[in-house]
């Protein structure tokens, strides 16, 4: 019995060789400064981007991010420089108080973000008319937006939360006094250009769904907002659904997967009322063949939706798949968007590598698929290479 | 082989009668999850062929839930690009807050936090209350500081669905129910990970590992270590784990 014990435990420590070798050298890498944090008096990202489009002019811009986070403040201010002309952006600027140990608020120009989906958020009711930079992916989109000048309360209750936000309308006149269109300013007369109010109720009391639900009132409009999510093992279920005038006015449907190997896929559909639906694409194209002049009030009105963070066609498919690390240091990514009446798409296949802890290159390749005549085949360039380089003090 | 193997784990359940699974599992969990409510730093380090490759220093609060569960609210305090990111657990969804969009989504927990660690490896998590249990056995192996230990095996199977590992065979030292080894094993019966606790010290009232070293099931050149560090118990209100929190986190 003893010779058998004796072999099994050495056929054991065989089985494990590989890993006990590797304990001694791991344990010399020991180091104790590398619990210490940076801390450092304002957080601050350089980036700096070269796109290469296929037909029109490229683009460099410089993007200087500043974010200081304190316990009764918080600012947030990005500087844009664009081949020459440059705008300075107060992002975000407010003060955190607390009325109770429950009873929190901010006051100033806040960043207000809701919604569970990840391309098109219909529940996002304060982005207004607020984008820094267009651009087609919802990542950056959400980034480079400001806030608008609004007071939040907000109470914590067992499993549920409450807020209240109220956002006055600025009037244009005094925002000619705090803001130069072209190199600096407020923009309140975007951000503020109504009075607008929102109730917050959100609840997780039931086991793996959670939900919110936001009345927001824009002037005269009520909208009526429901957020839904549902996780079951590696999959997630979610909706995103506001309701205007008793009928569904935009809503996202999505499907969240991480595999086993951790490549995150989701998958959504999108539903704009106020989008084009096939034939009113169809007419916008015949009538530009007909009337080219039309051409740029088409493209004036796709630059507001992408400004409004909104979309154009009633209908899309959007799908975002990432993999991290697929070499030390280097995440993938491919996200594509698709017009389901003309079959067009537009899609970016993106690498991220981090050089150091502090420096980051990125490289994306876009493609827009489809005929003169489609959503995406009709834009002017067919592909884009974006080259992103990072640099976080 | 596997009779010889079988044979032993036989004899020496006979021995090992008076302790349940449950109890082995409970007594472990004690130890490997400081407090009720407390707060510690980890740092993450990925190795390949024992270099470091990469690495990221988190601060994590836990706090024991009325089912027993805990909740948990990480943020990432290294790399840079990273910094002030928070990852919060509660029940079993999970949000990942960016400060710099303000965007909040909601991320599986099987989803890889870097290297071999998947975010729910950085979640604090009672082992006995996600997996049913079975007692395999006593038998001598290998642990982290390169001694046979004699350990109890367990086999945990996972409850529902929502549990990072369906399958995990777990050994606990007998003699004080220190974690000592563990194999994770994806539906389909693959070896995903195995991990060893290291590094035993006293904290907070108990000998407890202050490090666990995972290796990929399949390459295990493949190694990523987690060091704990700063244990504290601390209070921590309810509402710190609620996702319209994570906008107002504050340290304090």
């Amino acid at each position: 019995m003893k010779n058998f014990t004796l072999l099994f435990l050495l056929l054991m420590s065989l089985t494990h060789a590989d890993e006990f070798d590797m304990f001694d050298e791991i344990d010399k890498t020991e180091d104790t400064k590398a619990f210490k944090e940076d801390k450092s008096f304002v957080n601050a990202r350089l980036k700096l981007s070269y796109q290469y489009n296929e037909e029109t002019e490229s683009d460099k811009k410089l993007y200087l991010n500043l974010n200081k986070n304190e316990k009764n403040y918080q600012v947030d201010i990005r500087i844009i420089g664009d081949e020459g002309d440059s705008s300075f952006n107060l992002k975000e600027l407010y003060y955190k108080g607390k009325i109770s140990e429950k009873n929190l608020f901010e006051i100033g120009r806040v960043n207000i973000k809701e919604g569970v989906a990840r391309g098109f958020n219909p529940t996002d009711y304060f982005k207004g008319t607020t984008s820094l930079t267009l651009s087609t992916d919802p990542k950056e989109r959400k980034d480079n937006r400001l806030g608008s000048l609004l007071i939040q309360d907000t109470m914590f209750f067992d499993n549920m939360t409450l807020k209240a936000i109220y956002s006055p309308k600025i009037s244009v006149d005094s925002d000619k006094i705090l803001s130069d269109k072209e190199h600096y300013g407020l923009y309140l007369d975007e951000t503020n250009y109504r009075d607008r109010g929102s109730l917050y109720l959100g609840y997780s009391g039931f086991k793996d769904i959670s939900s919110s639900m936001i009345l927001h009132l824009n002037e005269d409009d009520l909208n009526i907002g429901l957020n839904l999510s549902y996780i079951s093992g590696a999959w997630i279920f979610y909706s995103e659904s506001s309701m205007k005038d008793e009928q569904f006015h935009q809503s996202t449907l999505g499907i969240n997967y991480t595999s086993e190997n951790s490549i995150v896929t989701s998958l959504e559909y999108i539903y704009n009322r106020d989008g084009l639906n096939g034939s009113e694409w169809d007419s916008w194209f015949r009538d530009i063949k007909i009337n080219p002049p039309l051409a740029r009030e088409f493209g004036e009105l796709r630059a507001k939706v992408a400004r409004e963070e909104s979309i154009m066609s009633r209908d899309t498919l959007f799908l975002l798949s990432r993999v991290s690390d697929i070499e030390t240091n280097l995440d993938a990514s491919l996200m594509v968007w698709l017009n389901p009446y003309d079959k067009s798409t537009l899609s970016q296949v993106g690498l991220e590598y981090a050089l150091q802890d502090d420096i980051q290159t990125n490289i994306y390749l876009r493609n827009y698929l489809g005929s003169d005549d489609t959503e995406y085949g009709s834009f002017a360039d067919s592909y884009q290479i974006l080259i992103e380089g990072e640099y976080y003090f | 082989m596997r009779l010889i193997t079988t044979i032993l784990l036989t004899a020496t359940t006979l021995f090992s009668q008076n302790i349940t699974p449950l109890e082995i599992v409970n007594n472990s969990d004690k130890i490997r999850n400081p407090s009720d409510s407390f707060y510690q730093k980890s740092l993450i380090t990925e190795f390949q062929n024992a270099k470091k490759v990469d690495s990221m220093l988190i601060s994590i609060y836990s706090k024991k839930a009325i089912d027993g569960q805990f909740k948990t609210l990480v943020k990432i305090l290294k790399p840079k690009k990273d910094r002030e990111k928070l990852i919060l657990r509660e029940g079993n969804s999970m949000w990942m807050y960016d400060p710099n969009s303000k965007a909040i989504v909601q991320i599986s927990p099987q989803q890889r936090l870097m290297g071999q660690s998947s975010t729910a490896d950085v979640m604090s998590a009672n082992f006995a209350l996600d997996y049913e249990l079975k007692l395999e056995g006593v038998e001598s192996i290998k642990g982290g500081n390169k001694k046979m230990i004699e350990c109890y095996k367990i086999a945990m199977t996972a409850m529902s669905s929502d549990v990072s590992y369906p399958t995990v065979e777990y050994w606990v030292a007998k003699e004080n129910f220190y974690p000592i080894h563990a194999k994770f094993y994806s539906d389909n019966g693959e070896l995903l990970k195995k991990s060893y606790y290291r590094k035993f010290q006293e904290i907070l009232g108990a000998v407890r590992p202050t490090e666990v070293l995972i290796f990929d099931g399949v390459d295990t050149n493949k190694a990523t270590k987690l060091s704990f560090s700063d244990f504290a118990e601390k209070e921590i209100p309810d509402f710190w784990f609620s996702k319209e929190y994570l906008s107002k986190f504050r340290e304090e």
